[in-house]
């Protein structure tokens, strides 16, 4: 019987020790922003301008989009503006480099999502992607 | 002449009279007698020195050699008494020694330093040992644990801080299968770490409690085995019983 009083405080003990140590130390993280892709639906090519337009599957978690651009088909890419519209016209542009642009969304919490393709707008043409080339 | 011879003689006389008598009185010196009483009396008393000697107190041990000599005191259910005692200064040499009794709480105060001493203080040196290895495998476990799950949960808020760091989503979705990961590792080491804890808490409360709740043996009682086997026979079977005494 002392044994059995003994085993059971003990295990009374060993419990109350390990809710000592209930862990609090592992909340549960948000998962990754869920941000749609946007597409271009108007690539319009102006004198030392270009009109881009896309649309997005949902932008319910965009805040804005930014606008990034790189000058000759190596360079790196920055960003150059920003809008909370589905479009943007770019001015000021030297039509005899080759230009490229790409639109992200981002978040309301500054998180940005994936790049819609590359446009590049050549001296005498305009394409999106490697393979879809648009004629000026 | 004569008189020079019987001079001679007498001096040789009076030699060997003195040489005998200095033989004697060595012989008489090396004899030493050590009385040993105890309260209560009963206890097995051991002298070891240049002769060993045991006996039941109140003990008077004749002859003893003259030397240092040390002095056990045992009986069941009272801490062992040593003493150390210098026999040839004075023909008795008189030890009396008040026995203390074991009690459960001098046995719990001893288990709360070091488990299982209480349990061995109070004649259950076995069991004690074993408290005190398991206690001592189940802590240096959990410092193994403990740095173990360190390990898991430096990596895991390490994760934890790129994610959160991340400006893309790109960076936010490679990061979130490292942190899920690591999430549920640091967690699963967290859980092994309670147990451990919980088994070094159980351990050190069971000799705690063992020391406490088991009775000492009584004074001069020696603790009868637990385990026996009887015969038992009768008209409609015949065996053995084992039992098993708490």
């Amino acid at each position: 019987m002392r044994i059995l009083s003994i085993l059971i405080l003990a295990a009374l003990v060993i419990i109350a020790g390990c809710d000592r140590y209930v862990p609090v130390s592992y909340p549960t993280e948000d998962p990754p922003e869920d941000l749609s892709v946007p597409e271009f639906t108007n690539i319009d090519p102006g004198q030392n301008s270009l009109f881009l337009s896309w649309e997005i599957e949902s932008d319910t978690n965009v805040s804005y989009y930014r606008v990034y651009h790189a000058i000759t088909e190596t360079g790196s890419f920055t960003a150059h503006d920003s809008t909370a519209g589905l479009s943007i016209t770019i001015g000021g542009l030297n039509t005899s480099v080759i230009h490229r642009f790409a639109v992200a969304p981002v978040s309301k919490h500054g998180i940005e999502g994936y790049w819609s393709r590359i446009v590049t707008l050549a001296p005498a043409k305009v394409s999106t992607g490697r393979h879809d080339e648009i004629t000026d | 002449m004569f008189r020079q011879l019987m001079t001679d003689a007498t001096t040789f006389v009076l030699l060997i009279i003195i040489m005998v008598l200095s033989v004697s009185t060595a012989a008489a010196g090396e004899s030493y007698t050590l009385t040993v009483v105890t309260d209560p009396p009963g206890a097995l008393v051991t002298v070891k020195g240049k002769a060993i000697a045991t006996g039941i107190s109140p003990v008077r041990f004749e002859q003893v050699p003259e030397g240092d000599y040390k002095v056990e005191i045992c009986l069941s259910g009272y801490a062992t008494h040593k003493a150390e005692v210098k026999v040839g200064n004075e023909p008795l040499a008189d030890i009396t020694v008040k026995l203390a009794r074991k009690t459960r709480l001098k046995g719990a105060l001893r288990s709360m330093f070091i488990p299982g001493w209480g349990t061995a203080y109070a004649g259950h040196k076995t069991r004690g040992q074993s408290y005190f290895i398991l206690s001592t495998a189940s802590v240096v476990t959990f410092f193994l644990v403990e740095d173990w799950f360190q390990s898991k949960h430096d990596t895991y808020q390490d994760i934890r801080a790129k994610y959160k760091a991340s400006r893309t989503v790109h960076e936010q979705q490679f990061w979130y299968g490292h942190l899920v990961t690591t999430q549920k590792d640091a967690y699963d080491a967290e859980n092994v770490r309670r147990v451990t804890i919980g088994l070094v808490a159980g351990i050190y409360s069971i000799s705690l409690l063992d020391a406490l709740l088991f009775p000492e043996p009584a004074a001069g009682e020696q603790p009868a085995k637990r385990l026996s086997l009887k015969p038992v026979i009768s008209s409609d079977r015949t065996g053995v019983k084992l039992a098993f005494r708490f």
